[in-house]
């Protein structure tokens, strides 16, 4: 079985996944790719790719097996989990359905917001500087309407500051939440480590919120001891460049209403 | 014991409800009237405060938000399966597929057909509501988003947010009629909550729904698949369950438009 992980710097999706791979001890082919230059939506031997097309987390990375795509950092990691160490999800049908919705809290509305500001930050500068066919070049391979419009709105630096404000009020509620949990002084988000630790971090990780983390001491540690994880720390060390939370590339967009 | 708090079998209350009957989970059925608006009421918001339907109460623990109610099935009855194989795939990759077409339709089909479900029905339900019944009913509400959500179907959501949806009701029903070209149900060999989930929100109503959208020429393989999952026993059951619902205002079936 061939089994390629094309990944991006080790920063939001991609540091979850690269984190979730070293926990669980899988050897898989890791292979780095520049996500803003588009490079995920021209990979080579994809057979089956309806996953890349869909993109429902934006630009992340992308796990090929035997020429089938599969995507989103959250499934890649319980996959990973799934075929090494099963140590990453607890075996309580409960308290796994507690870190099911923790995840889906944070990705469905902590990660959209934190994308939002990290492109307007980090990825509109590169794109704008970008010739008009160089942009077209990128956009023309991606096959989803929504992820290509996500593209163009960064790239014209279309972000609208009541959109950033609700932005910036999503991360604080997603650093209020870990907090909480928290707060009881256990070390890990759902007691034992888990993939919600992973993803939580992964999205929290920036400095534009600073008053993410102000005045909340039980995150702070928390923070302090993902950082010292030593998977953590190996996917840290796949970065290329000297700060990979400021790579980034057009992620999920908040698609719910209600 | 389990016990199943829902609506009418449609949409999220038909989701979860599905996977209780192929399991052949014995459940106490509690049917919630969204017409008396009885998810906002105190009884039904101390067991949810989030005031939704459906809720999964197994043995006093409530089980919240379908997609992972029925993970949480998965992993509480992983043996209780319908003779054709489980709902979730036991292999790592098979569960993987399962769970990406499932934030596909959680994310990306599931608001837009209820936009038209909640302009066609709730808007006609609302505005039958004298405006101080309608904000004290508001008052009740527990999420601020859902809030917003009921204010705007009283208004009537705008001609180009109901165009968007249907373009994104298209593009969903192109992308799984494909898919079905290449595998007969959603995530695969085999059918799985994916298939449930889309069926639930999408494919059961979608062509009594949007009649202008021709499915059954447009998508002939969607249209086969759907009889297919149809008359599974356990879903003909499910869509046998309590509607309530007045005739006048069989919109969101696409009994009337």
């Amino acid at each position: 079985m061939s089994t390629i992980l094309y990944h991006g710097e080790p920063a939001g999706p991609s540091l979850t996944v690269l984190a979730a791979l070293a926990e669980s001890g899988v050897d898989v082919d890791c292979r780095p790719i520049n996500l803003l230059a588009g490079a995920r939506h021209s990979l080579p031997d994809i057979s089956e790719s309806v996953a890349l097309d869909m993109g429902v987390e934006g630009e992340g990375p992308v796990l090929v097996i035997d020429g089938e795509a599969l995507t989103e950092s959250v499934f890649i990691a319980q996959y990973f989990d799934e075929m090494g160490a099963g140590n990453l999800q607890p075996k309580d049908a409960y308290k796994h359905w507690e870190m099911l919705m923790w995840c889906r809290r944070v990705t469905e509305r902590g990660a959209p917001a934190a994308a939002f500001l990290k492109c307007q930050a980090y990825a509109q500068p590169t794109l704008a500087a970008l010739s008009d066919a160089d942009f077209a070049s990128i956009t023309s391979a991606i096959a989803s309407d929504d992820l290509r419009a996500r593209w163009e709105h960064v790239r014209a630096g279309n972000f609208p500051s009541e959109q950033a404000e609700d932005s910036r009020a999503k991360v604080i509620a997603t650093a209020e939440m870990a907090n909480v949990a928290l707060a009881d002084g256990r070390d890990w988000l759902m007691g034992d480590f888990s993939i919600a630790d992973l993803v939580t971090y992964a999205w929290l990780c920036t400095d534009l919120v600073p008053e993410a983390l102000e005045g909340r001491g039980p995150l702070q540690a928390w923070m302090d001891r993902m950082a010292a994880r030593p998977s953590v720390q190996a996917a840290l060390a796949r970065a290329t460049v000297s700060s990979p939370d400021k790579s980034w590339a057009p992620g999920p967009e908040i698609n719910r209403w209600g | 014991m389990l016990k199943y708090y829902h609506a009418e079998p449609l949409a999220n209350s038909l989701k979860s409800m599905i996977p209780l009957k192929e399991k052949g989970l014995a459940y106490e059925s509690i049917y919630v009237d969204l017409h008396k608006f009885e998810q906002h009421s105190d009884w039904f918001t101390a067991i949810n405060p989030e005031g939704q339907v459906p809720v999964l109460d197994h043995d006093g623990i409530i089980i919240t938000h379908t997609t992972v109610i029925n993970e949480y099935l998965e992993d509480a009855f992983p043996d209780d399966q319908p003779s054709d194989g489980p709902l979730r795939p036991r292999d790592p990759e098979g569960a993987a597929r399962m769970r990406y077409w499932n934030k596909f339709v959680d994310e990306h089909v599931m608001n837009h057909v209820s936009m038209h479900g909640w302009h066609r029905m709730i808007r006609i339900v609302t505005q039958n509501i004298e405006q101080g019944t309608f904000d004290e009913l508001m008052a009740r509400i527990p999420l601020p988003d859902q809030r917003k959500k009921w204010m705007t179907a009283r208004s009537g959501f705008s001609e180009a947010d109901l165009a968007n949806a249907t373009s994104k009701i298209e593009y969903a029903i192109d992308k799984i009629e494909k898919q079905l070209g290449e595998t007969p149900w959603l995530a695969g060999r085999s059918y799985t909550l994916a298939d449930i989930n889309f069926y639930s929100h999408c494919g059961a109503m979608v062509e009594r729904m949007f009649p202008e959208l021709e499915v059954a020429t447009r998508c002939p393989r969607l249209v086969e698949w759907r009889d297919r999952l149809a008359a599974r026993p356990a879903v003909a059951d499910a869509l046998k369950s309590e509607d309530r619902t007045m005739p006048g205002l069989r919109t969101w079936s696409g009994h009337v438009r």
